[in-house]
């Protein structure tokens, strides 16, 4: 595999990036070994404050932050369960039982170290601190694999010590599983950009996104179209890159398109699955209808106006085009309806009355919603106290905020500099994309913050690029004087 | 033999692109009947039982889903054979943590997707039927 400046590197580029095939620049690991023990410092400095009740409003006795990280006794709840199930019945009867494949992860934790720590977060320090030193790590390599080796440094430090990404990641959550997960991916698509694959890079590169994909969909089933998204415009942006360098490179294009090939089969096979037929004459199971032998929820029904939906599965791709365009719309709707009516109480609600209809108001609310995933919180709110996470949670976060609208200026200085351009377009695409669908069907700004660290971690990664351009073009020019 | 091998990869990348091609293409419409329907669960949880049963009927017959889940986003087509009978027809799913919701007298003939979702304070279900 050879690793080369695409898109116009110039000199000084080729010796920024000389670590040809090495994903980690020089310097990565110390920086990781560092992260790493910040981490576990970190877990049992908020383990150690729990049990002594320093801030008990703050940090609980097994050290859950509940103002951001309420969910994690929701899965501490199901990982208990899990954990008996597993102490009882054994691994098997674990690995076969219903749950979250993160609380499924947390559980064996709780029977590992449980009767040390208890059910607390450092009881599930060893995953967090996995996935927080993949996240570091994956920074490193994205911004090794975009930027060279000072960027590579510079994006994987300031990820390391991003305030509030770190303390996400003491918690028990699926977000770290996911961020480590969703940066994989995206660190491999950037390679079919940055690489001269050869076959043994190729099989690499396809296993990795394979296993990373499987991942992400055990982890949030509803990535799924965003996988494909990604990968679909990988191979565009890879397409572009061999027009540019007038060369084929196959064994770089062999890795999309098998991965397309492998999601358009399953697609097929997926689509076949979920359906039945109707039994006649009927089998004779079921419960009476007239016994009430459950619980019934108010069950209302109401019949859409209109034009009824066809009955025949449109055997066009026009036709097949306007129902997925439909589904993506329900999807939407449905999404935004639910953070909606769950977090009536909430105080960082944003356009709470908004509802989709119909694919044109999806349409015509894009450009709020990529206002609102770029930018939210807007600085009008970063003064007052949060109802949850107080005053000095809304300061952190406007820090943040301030930081990211800086990474979000330097990245366009990223983007439009060689080298490496289509592989920084490729990230951009990605965290502009992800945040703006974010935007979309996240009316709550407390979980669309948590929700949207992969693509700050890519934007982070654009800003050490940028920033790396703007300081080698001031040493350039120093040494030309 | 470097060239032998770039010329295999060529010949799976088209390989792959016709494969790719071909999963993707329409598929033909197959005989569907005016009673079938589409479910989308957008309840924020998981189906674990989807019975539908003549409106005459005294019992709920077979669990359609069988020993499935349907999850929260996902679809299920619900298909029936040329001997269905009759235009109305009771639909229940049972949700996994017990709790149920029925809808009685739905006319499947004027239906062809039934979306649920929570309902309004999330105490109740909906059904929205197209």
């Amino acid at each position: 595999m050879v690793h080369r400046p695409t898109d116009g590197g110039d000199e000084a580029a080729a010796a920024r990036a000389p670590e040809s095939a090495r994903l980690l620049p020089r310097g990565g690991r110390r920086l990781l070994a560092a992260a790493a023990l910040l981490h576990v410092a970190l877990a049992v400095g908020l383990f150690a404050a729990g049990r002594a009740r320093v801030a008990p409003s703050l940090v609980d006795r097994d050290g859950i932050m509940p103002s951001f990280a309420f969910d994690s006794y929701e899965y501490r709840l199901g990982a208990e369960r899990l954990e008996g199930v597993l102490r009882e019945r054994g691994l098997s009867a674990w690995a076969a039982a219903q749950g979250p494949a993160h609380v499924k992860l947390i559980a064996l934790q709780f029977a590992l170290l449980g009767p040390l720590f208890g059910h607390s977060t450092l009881s599930a320090e060893p995953l967090n601190l996995l996935c927080y030193v993949a996240v570091v790590g994956l920074a490193l390599a994205l911004g090794n694999e975009v930027g060279g080796c000072r960027a590579g440094l510079l994006a994987g430090a300031v990820v390391a010590l991003w305030p509030t990404l770190l303390l996400h990641t003491t918690q028990l959550l699926k977000d770290p599983l996911f961020i480590a997960g969703a940066l994989a991916l995206v660190l491999v698509v950037t390679t079919w950009l940055t690489r001269d694959y050869g076959w043994r890079a190729a099989a690499a590169a396809t296993a990795l996104l394979a296993a990373v994909a499987g991942l992400l969909l055990l982890v949030r089933g509803k990535f799924a179209p965003v996988v494909f998204a990604l990968v679909l415009f990988g191979l565009a942006l890879l397409v572009l890159r061999q027009l540019l360098e007038r060369r084929v490179l196959y064994w770089n294009t062999l890795c999309p398109l098998l991965v397309l090939a492998a999601a358009a089969w399953l697609n097929v096979y997926a689509a076949n699955d979920g359906r039945a037929v109707k039994l006649y004459p009927p089998d004779g199971g079921g419960p009476p209808k007239a016994v009430a032998d459950a619980v019934r929820l108010r069950s209302e029904i109401t019949y859409a106006g209109g034009v009824r939906a066809p009955k025949a599965e449109s055997a066009t791709l026009a036709g097949r085009l306007r129902e997925a365009v439909e589904r993506v719309t329900t999807e939407a709707a449905s999404n935004r309806y639910r953070y909606n009516v769950s977090f009536p109480e909430s105080g960082s609600g944003i356009d709470r009355d908004v509802g989709f209809a119909r694919p044109g108001d999806v349409a015509a609310y894009l450009p709020r919603a990529a206002e609102i995933g770029f930018w939210a919180p807007f600085p009008d709110t970063w003064g007052g106290a949060g109802k949850t996470v107080g005053g000095a949670g809304r300061r952190l976060a406007a820090a943040e905020t301030f930081a990211i609208y800086l990474c979000q200026l330097l990245a366009l200085a990223a983007v439009l500099r060689a080298p490496r351009r289509i592989a920084a377009w490729l990230l951009l695409s990605a965290a502009a994309f992800g945040m703006t669908v974010l935007g979309l069907v996240v009316s709550n700004v407390g979980t669309l913050y948590r929700f949207r660290y992969t693509f700050w971690v890519l934007l982070i990664v654009l800003a050490a690029k940028g920033l790396a351009g703007v300081r080698d073009r001031r040493g350039a020019g120093g040494a030309a004087a | 033999m470097g060239r032998r091998r770039k010329r295999g990869a060529a010949a799976l990348v088209c390989l792959l692109l016709a494969a790719a091609a071909g999963a993707c293409s329409p598929r033909a419409g197959g005989g569907k009947t005016p009673l079938d329907f589409t479910l989308v669960n957008y309840t924020g949880t998981s189906l674990c039982a989807v019975y539908v049963s003549p409106h005459d009927a005294g019992g709920w017959e077979e669990n359609l889903l069988g020993g499935r889940a349907l999850h929260d986003g996902e679809t299920f087509e619900v298909l029936f054979g040329p001997e269905g009978r009759g235009d109305v027809w009771d639909v229940r799913v049972d949700i996994k943590d017990g709790h149920v919701a029925e809808w009685r007298g739905v006319d499947l003939r004027e239906v062809s997707k039934i979306t649920l979702r929570l309902d309004e304070g999330g105490g109740g279900v909906a059904a929205e039927a197209e």
